[in-house]
This record gives C-alpha cells, structure tokens and sequence, in this order.
C-alpha cells in the first residue's frame, strides 16, 4: 500500500511528463504548421504565367474599355476562319490576348451570336488563350467565370459544345448528349512536354500523335463502311508527320496542337485538319539565318530582284516575299551546302493537298481549301495554282500565271494581313472525304 | 580463279525502329549512328532492309536521316539499290524512289 508522499511523488511525476508531451506536442504541431505556409509561399510564388498569351498580346495596341466588373467581351465575327477571313479572326485572338493583359478580368464572354462560318483552327486558338488564362487564375487561386451566347445554326452549337470553347473549358452541364456526340469524331493533341532523349528505338510522341491521327480519320469513315486505302494511309501520315516535324525543328518554341473533326450528321462529310504552333514564324527561321550561309545566298537574289523592281509595299513585304520562298522546293534554314537535302516537308503538304484537290472536285460541289498563315502572311490554296517543276526539276508554286517567282504574285493568293500577325504558324485544311480515297468495308451482314 | 568468299549482309529491320510511323531526321540519324551505315558504306557488306506490313509511313525526312548519306556515297540510285536491298510493300517502293532522287539533287542557286 503506498503512502501519501509516495502517490504524491507519483502525480508530480506524471504531470511533469504529461506537460513535457504536451511541450513536445506542441513544438511538433508549431513546426508542421511553420512548414504548410512556407509550402503555401512557395507554391504562390511558382506562378504559371501564359507565353503563348504575351506573344499574341505583344503586336497589339488599341485603346482599353475599361469596365468596373472587369467584364471582358469577345464578340465573334460572322466568318471566324483562319482560310477564308484571316485578318478579322486573328485580329480577334490578339486583341482577346490583350485585353486579358489590360484588364484582368474577372469574367469572360464569348458571343457567338453571329456566327456563321467556322473552322477549326480559329476556334481551337481561341479555346487556347482561354485554358491559358484560365490556368493562369488558377495558380493565382482567382477565379474567373466564362460565359457566351451560341450561334444560331444547329451545327455550330454543335461544334462548340462538342469540341469547341464549352469542351475545352470543361462546362460539363453543356455538354452535347451522348447520343449526339457518337455520330461526331474528334480528335486533338498539344504539345506542350519537353522531349525526353531521343533513341533510334524511342517511339516517340508526335509519332504515336500521326498514328492516331490517321487512325481517328479511319474511324470516322468506318462509320459509313469505309476506309482509307494504304496509299492514303501512308500520304496522310506522311504530310500530317512532316508538318509536326517543321513545327517541332523550326519554331523554337514547344507547343504544337492538331486536331481533326468530322460531323457525320451533315450530308458532305467535310474533314477539318488543323496544325499550329507558337514560336518563330516561317520568315523569322529564314532572317535568322547568317547572311553568309548558303540558303541565304539562294534567296538573296530573289530578295533583291523584287526591292530593286520596286514591288514592295505595304500589301507585299520581304516577309511575305520569304514565306513564298520557304514552301518551294530545297528551301529550309537547316541547308548549309548545295547537297543538303532538306526543305521537303512543305513540298509534301501542297503536293497532298494538290492530289486531294483533284480528286474532290470531280465528284463534289464542295471545294477543298488549304491556308497557311505565319506571321502577317496568308497564302490560300483553292487549287488555281500548282507546284509545279521548273527547268531543274525544282517545285516551285509563285502563285502567279507564269509560275515565276520574279514576279509578284496574285495578291488574293498570297497578301499581307495588315494589323494582324500570329506568332507562329497555321495550317488549316477544309476538304470533303470521297470515295475515290477509300475502299468498301463490308458491314456486317452484307454479302 | 573464282572469289567465294560469301559477302555478308546486314539486316535492318523496321520493326525494331519504333514504329510504325517513322518521321523526323534526327531519329533516321540514330537509326544510322545504331548500324554505322557510314561504315558500312565503304565496305562490301549488303544490307537488307524489311519494311512491315503494318508501317503507316516512313516520312522523307527519316528516310533521307537514315539513308540519305548512304545514297549520296553510292554516287546514283542504281548502286545505291544494288547495295540496300528493300524488302517492302510495293507501296513504298514509290517513296523510297522519290527520297533517292531528292538525296541525289544538288541544290544551286534559285535563279
């Protein structure tokens, strides 16, 4: 039986190490909470800020219509086509891009209303500089809300909702049902990774990208019983592979996104292939170049020929002048001696175009149309004007009757979109699938 | 007096490249690094290449990375073809001719 002052001597006992834990306890949780908020600092001050919406910002100016809710409006134009209203479309992504720097708005609205024509690549850069200022508020822990107004044709609703802005921006309560969105196929891929060390084995990600590309072209015929040919396989694949290599060689910068869309409800099955990326345009690879290289001694003369004709102006400038120059054949900022052979990737892309051009027309109403837009430069393609060989055996496409590059050529065909510049480049291609490019597939059933 | 000796042959199989889409110079690069084709090109040794069946495109850029320096060291499209020996589907046959005649075209001036 213990005594009095032993029990005591127990209790002190047991109160000390009681408050030496609660010590001990407390320092622990002082410390964990210490190490949470630096944490906290750290991950404010890691912020995501958008290159791609600096580059688009950086050539505009223009006066800022303040507003006290910091209510940015984007009023979509009629034609929101890269191929066939460039100035107005990239005139709209640019000045998105710097309002978001001027204002910093809090809510966003994109009015569709009237909206006629589309194509995939206007409205996939728009979808663009929304994710990237959307990302942007998120590291900043700002919100920022989305609103808009559908275009009046069933179609477009459609495309938005399907693959456009609503998808993009993840709006899921307007989302197409799933009955409607089986008949669309879609496909879309960006680029934004560092590419890990390349072996001679690696499968890499832009081929693994082409591969399912085609695949998803495939599968949009399937749905019809048909199929690409292997010829068509290997062409599509090829052209889709070369433009991916051009974007990831020559830009600079690492971002590329292309994507695909097919609406198998219309009756034209019109195919929509868009490639961009941001970085250095066509005409900014080929003045990067030292003046004494030998690309730069192939293209001096021409340069020359057309400052000393006086032909250029402000509808016809050197860059344009150098992005006609870079689709021609041999032509790359990577040919250091007579013997180098690159400057095929573009060859590919207008000879493809050429051969899908040929074969629509004889059997559709619908024209195929291909733009290629790099800085200030347009050039349109409606199949007027070919690539065709000159003397050595050289493709070479001037755009002009006499296909000579000395001449300046159809200003509908190449021109200059004056106040609007993209940082980087775009190829948009708009063609309508036939049979001629495919083989029967028996559907189930079928003899 | 009759030479027997057996030339040997090297076996570059497209299967074993990372594929079956085959785009970008500076993987038709490795690919020659991997075979020392450059070494290759100065020695007697055949080589064998098998395309598969299932391969979506060898775009013009590997082909010319891989091979382009091996057409050029063979001098025309004959020698090259009698030393690189294709095993493919006729559909490439087409293509493999297009990036010989591009390896082989000497860029002069433009105008």
């Amino acid at each position: 039986m213990k005594n009095k002052s032993e029990k005591r001597r127990i209790y002190a006992d047991i109160r000390e190490r009681r408050s030496v834990y609660t010590l001990e306890r407390y320092k622990r949780i002082k410390a964990e909470r210490r190490k949470f908020f630096e944490n906290t600092r750290e991950e404010k001050t890691s912020q995501y800020h958008s290159l791609q919406i600096d580059m688009l910002a950086e050539r505009k100016s223009g006066v800022i219509v303040a507003s006290k809710r910091k209510l940015l409006n984007v009023n979509i134009p009629k034609s929101f086509s890269v191929i066939h209203n460039p100035e107005k479309s990239i005139e709209i992504l640019t000045r998105f891009a710097y309002d978001i720097r001027h204002i910093n708005p809090r809510v966003v609205r994109f009015n569709h209303s009237e909206m006629e024509e589309v194509d995939l690549a206007a409205e996939y850069l728009l979808d663009i500089v929304a994710i990237e200022i959307a990302r942007e508020q998120k590291y900043k822990r700002k919100k920022i809300r989305f609103k808009g107004t559908y275009p009046e044709k069933e179609e477009l609703r459609r495309y938005l909702r399907a693959t456009g802005i609503i998808k993009k921006l993840e709006i899921e309560h307007e989302y197409l049902p799933k009955s409607e969105e089986t008949k669309l196929r879609m496909f879309n891929e960006r680029n934004k990774r560092i590419s890990p060390k390349l072996t001679y084995n690696a499968i890499e990600y832009k081929a693994t990208t082409v591969r399912k590309f085609v695949d998803h072209i495939n599968l949009c015929l399937k749905d019809h019983g048909r199929q690409l040919t292997h010829d068509s396989i290997l062409r599509l694949a090829d052209y889709t592979g070369e433009i991916i290599d051009n974007a990831e060689e020559h830009s600079g910068f690492n971002d590329w996104t292309i994507a695909g869309y097919l609406d198998n409800n219309m009756n034209e099955h019109i195919c929509e292939i868009c490639i961009f990326n941001f970085g250095k345009t066509i005409a900014d690879t080929l003045k990067d170049i030292p003046d004494d290289s030998f690309i730069s001694k192939t293209i001096r003369p021409y340069i020359d020929t057309h400052k000393d004709s006086g032909l250029f102006s402000r509808q016809w400038t050197e860059d344009n002048l150098l992005t006609l120059v870079a689709l021609q054949g041999h032509i790359s900022s990577k040919n250091l001696k007579p013997t180098d052979d690159r400057g095929q990737g573009t060859v590919e892309i207008i000879n493809f175009f050429q051969k899908v051009h040929k074969e629509c027309t004889q059997e559709s109403a619908k024209k195929a149309y291909m733009a290629v837009l790099s800085g200030s430069t347009h050039i349109f393609f409606d199949g007027k004007y070919k690539m065709q060989d000159d003397s050595r055996k050289r493709k070479v496409i001037a755009f002009n009757n006499n296909n000579d590059l000395k001449i300046q050529p159809d200003k509908r065909y190449v021109k200059n979109l004056d106040g609007a510049f993209f940082p980087g480049t775009i190829i948009s291609i708009q063609f309508p699938l036939q049979v001629s490019h495919m083989e029967k597939v028996p559907l189930y059933g079928e003899q | 007096m009759a030479n027997n000796k057996k030339l040997s042959t090297l076996t570059i199989d497209f299967s074993n490249l990372g594929g079956p889409v085959y785009i970008g110079r500076p993987k038709g690069k490795l690919g020659r690094e991997k075979y020392n084709l450059d070494a290759i090109d100065k020695s007697d040794v055949a080589v064998k290449v098998i395309i598969p069946e299932n391969t979506y495109t060898i775009n013009s850029s590997y082909f010319l990375g891989l091979f382009g320096d091996s057409i050029r060291a063979a001098g025309s499209r004959e020698a090259f073809l009698k030393k690189f020996i294709f095993q493919c589907p006729e559909i490439f046959r087409n293509e493999i001719e297009k990036s010989i005649a591009r390896a082989l075209f000497e860029s002069d001036d433009l105008l």
